[in-house]
């Protein structure tokens, strides 16, 4: 045994450490049969992922915390002096949406509010309306007078404001003066007037607040419909110093009667006596517009990536960020798309192949009889199967599976129509390949030895920017959810393959998408 | 600047042709002479370097950093000349060299006084299976389980492969001190 290791040894220290360069010519035949694009990086471990992951996280946590906040604190005010007495009405956190008007006989003006909740509950209580309004009134009296020092030194300021409606105010207020009746000016404090003026004075600073703060509490009265002076308290609500006192009547009557939506819209008659079932009592107001709304959705593509008569499958996900005003609509986020490629290849590979078996021996041994014949008497005779390399090759096809992550970025225009809307938009797709796969190929078995491997057609291009036409359809299933279907028209800036056939052949493609968004 | 081992590994992974070649011509005199011992002859050398290399260069991404690079790489260079004569191994049933196995022998001596290239010509005239054995034993460092499992055979034919390799080296060493004497 030592002597075997003593072989051993010597064995292993003159064979195991040499070291001779191999023939030249040989890099020459590796390279060649090094398949090409053997690129396959595990996702996880490409920087495209850690930055993904990395924005992605950002954007989570700052949704998360815009989420969180309380939007509410803002308006927590109580005034325990008001708590006894019942309020005509009651909206907390609402923002004015619309702001209409329109004439009704006798030249009267009124003015349509339309309230749009967004969290709290809004309430109503119908009894004593006229002692309400008196209340509320008076305390935009308080208002208005500090109002109105503003007024005088912002008069010239007056016909800057964006909203006709209010510029044209005080004129109207003059107008229809005249027109109300003498009972009901017993009822409006004749300082109402003054707050109109002083309203529409400050006209520009109102309309900063109004469309400035959207969740601003306002408050209307019921008797908006007696006077069109009325209606201008309404404007003076907006403000942002009528605030607290609006907000104590919500703490008051806020069990007595829950409503989403408050919208005023008469009358001239029974303005005062208005009963709470003339208020509409739907949840759900499609006419209602916001100003700012904003929200996350998800959304599925199929795509047909046309290209040099080739038609490509590509299934795409995206998760959107959402922002609308008004009609303005913009939409980003991140997505991953999914496509393949069937490409072919050819294998060439050498086997050892069966080609016979042979019978040999080691030695014979020589046998001479006694009358001088030799006979030769072969010793130890064994069988071998004789092998030999032959040449094979294998053509056949895979497919190469591509992951992409895509960023969207569009804007448009949406109108909507009750719940239904149209909308159309434009903007850039910017995509990047960040996984590429291969199904298995064809394996030879282990006696075989693969020469060369070569890949037939070409890698996708891994970075595309992609312009984007668009127009569908969105459906408003509740205030908060909305769903979208469009057709989707997209040219690619660059050739989809990295292939000099294919340089000038920018593909384009059609794409139909679905999503639903949630509108926070 | 020389490129670190794994900055070459991730780069060849991308296709880059000269990190391809730059770790090549850093490997390759090391797998050339493993190369030579498992090979018959040089032709058959070069197929193995040819194959060994585009298995590794094929198969770069699923080196997972356990161990070091340079022993994946080898132990692939190992398995492509197992593969080039496992077919033999399994059938080709190989001369017998009992008579000349010995029990004591001063042999080491006339052993130590071969060069490499004597060496390596006396162990590539061993049979197909001695010498897969005898290198996948002395060199390589696997024992007889290991053998097995590789070459799919049984561990006493593994022994017995090793121990007829002996035979055949120590054979040949008396052949060639006997005709010098």
């Amino acid at each position: 045994m030592s002597n075997n290791n003593e072989w051993d040894n010597i064995i292993k220290e003159k064979l195991g450490a040499f070291e001779e360069a191999p023939p030249t010519y040989m890099w020459d035949k590796i390279a060649s049969g090094i398949p090409a694009n053997t690129v396959k990086i595990a996702f996880y471990r490409t920087k495209v992922f850690k930055v993904t992951s990395i924005a992605a996280s950002i954007i989570l946590l700052l949704g998360f915390m815009w989420f969180l906040t309380d939007k509410e604190s803002i308006y927590n005010y109580r005034d325990n002096n008001l708590s006894t007495s019942n309020k005509l009405l009651n909206v907390d956190k609402n923002e004015i949406v619309s702001f209409k008007e329109k004439n009704i006989k006798n030249s009267t003006s009124n003015r349509k509010i339309t309230y749009k909740k967004t969290k709290q509950k809004q309430a109503l209580v119908a009894n004593n309306i006229s002692k309400s309004n008196k209340e509320i009134s008076s305390k935009t009296i308080r208002i208005s007078s500090s109002n109105s020092d503003i007024a005088h030194q912002n008069k010239g300021a007056i016909k800057k404001h964006q909203n006709r409606a209010l510029n044209s105010y005080s004129q109207e207020v003059a107008n229809n003066s005249s027109n109300v009746k003498q009972d009901e000016k017993k009822i409006l404090p004749k300082v109402i007037v003054e707050t109109n003026a002083v309203d529409i004075a400050d006209s520009k600073s109102i309309s900063e607040n109004e469309i400035g703060i959207n969740n601003s509490t306002s408050v209307s009265t019921e008797n908006i419909a007696v006077s069109s002076s009325v209606t201008s308290e309404v404007n003076t609500d907006i403000r942002v110093e009528t605030k607290t006192e609006i907000n104590n009547s919500i703490n008051v009557v806020s069990n007595t009667q829950n409503q989403s939506n408050i919208e005023i819209d008469h009358i001239e008659s029974n303005a005062i006596g208005a009963s709470p079932k003339e208020i509409p009592n739907s949840d759900f107001h499609p006419k209602t517009r916001t100003f700012n709304r904003i929200g996350f959705g998800a959304h599925y593509g199929l795509e047909s990536i046309q290209i040099n008569d080739n038609n490509i499958l590509s299934n795409n996900i995206d998760l959107s960020f959402n922002f609308q005003n008004l009609n303005f609509i913009m939409q980003s986020g991140v997505g991953i798309s999914y496509s393949k490629d069937v490409r072919g290849y050819n294998l060439e590979y050498m086997r050892n192949d069966y080609l016979t078996t042979e019978m040999r021996f080691d030695s014979a041994t020589f046998v001479v009889d006694s009358i001088g014949n030799v006979n030769i008497v072969p010793v130890n005779p064994y069988y071998t199967d004789v092998y030999d390399s032959i040449h094979h090759t294998y053509n056949a096809t895979y497919n190469e599976i591509y992951y992409s992550l895509r960023i969207p970025l569009m804007i448009g225009y949406q109108k909507d129509f009750k719940r239904i809307g149209i909308f159309a938009k434009g903007g850039v797709f910017y995509s990047r390949v960040i996984y590429r796969q291969k199904t298995a190929i064809y394996e030879p078995d282990e006696s075989s030895r693969m020469i060369k491997l070569n890949y037939s057609g070409s890698a996708r291009v891994s970075n595309q920017i992609q312009y984007v036409l668009s127009a569908g359809l969105a459906y408003r299933f509740s205030r908060n959810i909305q769903f979208s279907g469009e057709l989707m028209t997209k040219f690619y800036q660059n050739s989809l393959y990295d292939n000099p056939d294919y340089a000038k052949l920018n593909p384009w493609s059609l794409e139909g998408r679905i999503g639903l968004v949630y509108f926070l | 600047m020389k490129r670190s081992d794994e900055e070459l590994r991730v780069l060849c992974i991308k296709g880059d042709g000269n990190a391809q070649n730059e770790l090549y011509r850093r490997y390759a005199p090391k797998f050339w002479g493993i190369c030579l011992r498992y090979a018959k002859n040089r032709m058959s050398a070069e197929d193995i370097l040819q194959e060994g290399f585009i298995r590794i260069f094929t198969y770069l991404d699923r080196f997972e950093n356990k161990g070091s690079f340079e022993g994946w790489m080898r132990r692939t260079m190992v398995n492509t000349a197992i593969n080039y004569y496992k077919k033999n191994l399994s059938t080709a049933r190989e001369a017998e060299y009992h008579e000349y196995m010995s029990e004591k022998s001063n042999d080491a001596d006339a052993l130590s006084s071969l060069s490499y290239q004597e060496l390596l010509n006396l162990v590539q005239k061993m049979p197909n299976g001695y010498r897969t054995v005898f290198n996948l034993y002395i060199i390589e460092g696997y024992s007889h389980r290991d053998i097995a499992d590789s070459l799919n055979i049984s561990e006493n034919t593994s022994k017995s492969q090793l121990s007829r390799a002996r035979a055949y080296l120590q054979m040949q060493i008396r052949k060639i001190y006997g005709e010098e004497r």
